[in-house]
């Protein structure tokens, strides 16, 4: 999550550093009535939030992927700069929902965002990305 | 995109039974529904374990670290606490200290009073010893005429040196009576006085 939302593998690592170390020191406020992984993404997400912040909103090139002519994985690399284009916040709603499957209602709590919210920053997400997909592979659109 | 219902569905202002009906009728709905059915797919695909060998090793690491600092933290604030202890009993011995000697200090008449005790036993026997050498004075000058001129000069100077010794402290005396120095020398000088005038006697016996 934390490659998807910052796009360098090196930023990814620090993010999780950073969030175990915020957990270590958070844990006692940890209230056991929620959900813990609720509680993680929420530290994490924010983690990555802060990094972005400080990044100023610069993107880097996806890396660390393995380069292959495949059509299927030539898509799943396309699909991963398209999410890479993504706003912050609705990055992050469809990262959580999509690829960590994560319910459209735990997603809120850890964005701190209305249901509602996420369900249009996931719809939006979805738009985005077909239509950034559309041109370059028929097999989405098809 | 002209048809809403796939939005309204999406965004939660339509059932899910309403767009299962019309689904079937709607190609728009339909195609939009099997594209994001591959995108989300395609996503899930995304969700790979990177593999970073080194990554728990640093958050292990920095954990550790963390717990060190954390660790030296207690101990200055352990230290500073230990150390307002130390100052609260260094002033709290002072305090009981100073109060101590307030306290138990020797109070001035009961100083005077002894002072006076001690300095009038010492004048009594100064006086009795004053008074036996001026007896013994009244025996020994008579006797210096039967000496020399020159050893009668001499002891008449040295005697008169002595004498001038003891009125210059009894002068001192009289303004620091308790003045214990001056009080041996005037000491000194009766006892020279003494040993002179037996010289004297038996010089002229």
């Amino acid at each position: 999550m934390g490659r998807r939302m910052l796009g360098r593998q090196e930023d990814a690592e620090d993010a999780v550093q950073t969030t175990f170390l915020k957990l270590c020191r958070g844990l006692s406020q940890f209230q056991f009535g929620a959900k813990f992984s609720t509680y993680l993404f929420r530290i994490m997400m924010n983690v990555c939030f802060d990094m972005l912040q400080k990044r100023g909103g610069k993107k880097f090139e996806l890396s660390g992927m393995e380069v292959s002519y495949s059509p299927r994985v030539d898509l799943r690399m396309q699909l991963e700069e398209a999410i890479n284009t993504l706003p912050e916040r609705m990055r992050a709603c469809f990262v959580l929902f999509a690829v960590e499957e994560i319910k459209q209602n735990e997603i809120a709590g850890i964005l701190n965002l209305s249901v509602g919210t996420v369900k249009a920053q996931i719809f939006h997400a979805k738009a985005r990305l077909r239509a950034l997909l559309l041109d370059s592979h028929s097999e989405v659109t098809s | 995109m002209n048809c809403a219902f796939y939005q309204k569905y999406e965004l939660g202002e339509m059932d899910e039974r309403d767009f299962t009906l019309h689904l079937p009728a709607c190609s728009e709905c339909q195609n939009l529904v099997a594209q994001d059915t591959k995108i989300l797919a395609l996503a899930k695909n995304l969700r790979q374990p990177v593999a970073a060998p080194l990554l728990w090793a640093k958050i292990e690491n920095s954990l550790r670290a963390e717990q060190q600092r954390r660790r030296r933290l207690r101990w200055l604030n352990f230290q500073e606490r230990s150390w307002a202890i130390w100052r609260i009993a260094a002033v709290l011995l002072v305090a009981a200290g100073l109060g101590a000697y307030f306290l138990f200090k020797p109070q001035p008449n009961e100083s005077r009073l002894l002072a006076g005790a001690a300095l009038e036993q010492v004048e009594k026997k100064e006086r009795e010893y004053a008074a036996a050498i001026a007896e013994l004075e009244r025996t020994a000058l008579p006797q210096m005429a039967k000496l020399d001129i020159e050893l009668m000069l001499l002891y008449r100077d040295r005697l008169e040196t002595i004498e001038a010794q003891i009125v210059r402290c009894k002068e001192t005396l009289a303004t620091n009576p308790g003045n214990a120095h001056i009080r041996r020398y005037l000491l000194a000088a009766l006892q020279d006085k003494k040993e002179t005038l037996r010289e004297l006697l038996q010089l002229a016996g």
